[in-house]
């Protein structure tokens, strides 16, 4: 039996199948489930699509049928049934539909127009739709998916005594996500990390700049465009944030003048590129400096807020590593609080973990949390039903 | 397609009983979800009450359906707990009247799910029966799910 993921975002579709294996339990006699590997994917981007003409449901069906014809009808893999389905989506779920709104790809879509396309004995079998960043968290704290991230900030508090605590998670790409992370003994057979997401994304920045200069250039730049809303956290964490934050420093001329052709195309992956190579650019340095700044200020505002003491889980797709994390300052601002706070979050454990350098993160996540709802005896359950 | 012997065994089981047991279904505990039953209910409109979105041309997605038995869970729990503090030990069965039929239910434990195997039987009959009737059978449903 197989189990069909998925990956839905404004720019592409990934699409995979895993499997799943047995795993004995400590007390010797029960077993549970666990993902085993993922056996093959594919993924799809939007060109040759006409939005104004093709609806999102249909692209993503047509995108379904390619892949089963192409990884699983006539293949070996064939003769394992799929048992359920799972997909990360960059977008909103409500009520089992999910939408993604985004500039090259709209859809809204229910777990109907998905199961549609299976194999006739499968139509019945699980299907459900996950925000990808619970499909990160999913990966994180479900199987060992936390023994494998970088620690950036040690702390003297053993990962044991923090098992069941609260975790924040933050993530920053082309746009910032921030959710709370819940113990809950009820979920699933034995107990499970769950989710509150939040919009904290979209709350208004504290501009750490002497002057308050950033807020200032970047409110001036929206009311140049006609937005005379505040100036939220995402416009700064995040891809284009990096990008208004060279902008910014660029527009100070407190930096040399980069040499004719130095950089082409910028982009947020250029600026770090630039600022890391051993002749760096120091505008691009200065640039990832304050970002980095920022975001371990607003990941400690995080600790506190959820009084996260199981840790602040960071990352996304910007090519950080860690030790350039901790070097450009984020432990510094995450701990920088009034009163006893900064000692507070200095018993804090800060995880990195990267969609850039695990590019599987979201699948993994979407498999994991399929496996543990019990989708393969549901599955099998609902297999049968079509049998009988 | 062929059949499971889980499918024929419940199947069988309907038949043997004579009309005491009018449906065995198997539901998942935690979500009250109904996920499989004797092949001879799927002539009945019971089946769809309870799977509703087999039908792939209606928009009804199971997960919407709430037959309260969700909350079974909770009684298999807090009954566990009862039988631990007395030492009567776990609860093995629950029997629920209601005004048109009788619902006995066992509690399984697969690997990934907790589920409730239940006996729904018409009102007019002879309860110790079917108390013996299902008690004689539940191990065998239980293997055959086991070996699934």
């Amino acid at each position: 039996m197989v189990l069909l993921v998925g990956e839905i975002d404004g720019k592409s579709t990934r699409l995979a199948l895993f499997t799943h294996k047995s795993v004995q339990k400590k007390d010797g006699e029960r077993f549970s489930y666990a993902v085993d590997e993922m056996v093959c994917s594919c993924s799809f981007g939007y060109d040759g699509y006409s939005h104004e003409k093709d609806n999102g449901i249909a692209i993503l069906q047509n995108l379904l049928d390619t892949f089963l014809k192409n990884h699983y009808y006539g293949q070996e893999i064939e003769k394992h049934d799929i048992y359920g389905a799972c997909f990360s989506v960059a977008g909103t779920v409500q009520h089992g539909t999910a939408e993604v709104d985004r500039k090259n790809f709209k859809a809204k879509f229910t777990k109907r127009d998905i199961a549609v396309k299976f194999p006739s004995k499968s139509k019945s079998v699980p299907v459900s739709f996950i925000n990808d960043m619970e499909a990160i968290g999913y990966s994180i704290f479900l199987g060992d998916g936390e023994n494998q991230l970088d620690d950036l900030c040690n702390v003297n508090v053993s990962q044991s005594d923090l098992s069941k605590e609260r975790r924040a998670l933050m993530l920053v790409s082309e746009g910032m996500g921030q959710a709370l992370w819940y113990w809950d003994g009820q979920h699933g057979k034995n107990g499970a990390f769950r989710p509150i997401p939040s919009e904290g994304g979209h709350g208004d920045f504290a501009d750490p700049t002497p002057d308050k200069e950033l807020s200032i250039y970047l409110e001036k730049t929206n009311l140049a465009n006609g937005d005379t809303s505040s100036i939220s956290y995402e416009q700064v964490l995040s891809e284009d944030g990096l990008l208004r934050i060279y902008e910014f420093l660029k527009s100070t001329r407190q930096y040399p003048e980069e040499n004719e052709g130095e950089i082409q195309n910028i982009s947020s992956e250029v600026i770090i590129e630039k600022a890391f190579q051993a002749k760096h650019i120091p505008l691009c340095k200065a640039s990832v400096e304050l970002f980095v700044r920022i975001w371990g200020a607003e990941a400690g505002n995080l600790a506190l807020r959820y009084t996260a003491i199981g840790g602040v889980y960071i990352g996304g797709n910007l090519p950080i590593p860690t030790d350039k994390l901790r070097e450009y300052g984020f432990e510094k601002a995450f701990v920088n609080k009034e009163k006893t706070f900064g000692n507070y979050n200095s018993n804090i454990p800060v995880k990195v973990f990267s969609i850039y350098n695990n590019p599987d993160i979201l699948l993994w996540g979407a498999a994991r949390y399929a496996i543990f709802d019990g989708y393969v005896s549901k599955g099998k359950f609902a297999i049968e039903r079509a049998k009988q | 397609m062929a059949q499971s012997d889980l499918a024929l065994l419940l199947s069988q089981i309907v038949d043997e009983s004579k009309g005491d047991f009018k449906a065995i279904i198997v539901f998942d505990l935690r979500e009250g979800l109904p996920m499989f039953s004797n092949t001879q209910l799927k002539s009945d409109s019971l089946y769809n009450a309870l799977f509703p979105d087999e039908n792939l041309d209606t928009d009804f997605d199971s997960s919407d359906l709430d037959t309260g038995l969700g909350s079974l869970s909770r009684i298999q729990e807090d009954l566990n707990k009862f039988g631990d503090i007395t030492k009567f030990k776990q609860l093995q069965y629950s029997i629920f009247r209601l005004k048109q039929g009788t619902m006995m239910a066992y509690f399984d434990e697969l690997p990934d799910i907790n589920v409730a195997i239940c006996f729904l039987s018409p009102s007019d009959i002879n309860l110790g029966n079917v108390v013996f009737q299902s008690r004689r059978k539940v191990d065998q449903i239980k293997e055959a799910i086991k070996r699934f």
